[in-house]
């Protein structure tokens, strides 16, 4: 990030909220058939 | 925090009917899993069973995968194709990924710009496409995340029918694969297309999604003309 960007926390949230449950939900939608349940 | 609340709001209100709907799904799909079970005469699930189940996975992946797919081809499609009026797209003759001064890159960038618009060379060329490739994978994902809960399936019922397993790649010759993946296609494409096409004569005042209301319906996109 640039030291003139001007994230706030809403911005942040936002972001990593999201990213977070989309790669927590695909990883355990690919780790459920992988483990046969 | 009441600012906070207020700058998020899009994203807390979406967050916020996301984990209800899923919640919903769950015991949904746990009730209708239970009444299968017992009409074929087996003992119910508990509910962490159910969502911890191939059943559950393949019935979310699927939907996952379709919305992902159509942001994917949304985003890659506007770029190189217009709709004439319609301010989800840009205006006819502005096809195509623009100029460095168009798009604020190198020696065009503001000083609060990204940094990697400033540079040349691979970091830029990934913050160019970031959306699109990240739509993009979690698309390709969540339709491998389908068609291996999909499979697993498929897999359990053969072998609950007396038939042999099903491997992976078989499954992706079935009905069943391509019923789920295409059903929620369409819609997808429906969707995207009505929105294109109907955001040039109709309005809502004060929607991001909308021109505003007095603009004129053959003017596509105000600011770039």
């Amino acid at each position: 990030m640039s030291r003139h960007d001007r994230p706030t926390p809403a911005m942040r949230f936002a972001f990593t909220t999201w990213m977070t449950i989309v790669v927590a939900g695909l990883a355990v939608m690919i780790l459920i058939p992988l483990l046969g349940r | 925090m009441g600012r906070f609340v207020k700058d998020a709001g899009l994203s807390l209100f979406f967050l916020a009917i996301f984990v209800l709907a899923v919640i919903g799904q769950a015991f949904a799909g746990h009730a209708q899993n239970n009444e299968e079970l017992l009409r074929h005469g087996q003992p119910p699930e508990g509910l962490w069973q159910f969502v911890t189940s191939s059943e559950f996975a393949v019935d979310v992946a699927e939907n996952w995968q379709s919305e992902f797919f159509q942001f994917f081809l949304f985003i890659l499609m506007t770029v190189w194709l217009v709709q004439h009026g319609s301010p989800e797209s840009k205006n006819p003759g502005d096809e195509g990924t623009g100029s460095d001064a168009d798009q604020l890159l190198g020696p065009h960038a503001r000083p609060d710009s990204p940094a990697w618009a400033k540079v040349a060379g691979v970091r830029r060329w990934l913050l160019s496409n970031s959306l699109l490739i990240v739509m993009g994978a979690v698309f390709l994902l969540s339709w491998f995340a389908q068609s291996l809960a999909g499979a697993t399936v498929a897999s359990q019922e053969a072998v609950q029918h007396g038939e042999p397993p099903m491997t992976w790649a078989a499954y992706l010759a079935t009905p069943d694969f391509w019923n789920r993946t295409l059903q929620n296609w369409q819609s997808e494409f429906l969707a995207v297309g009505c929105m294109v096409a109907f955001s040039i004569y109709l309005r809502q005042r004060g929607s991001a999604e909308s021109k505003p209301v007095g603009t004129p319906n053959h003017v596509t996109s105000e600011e770039s003309q």
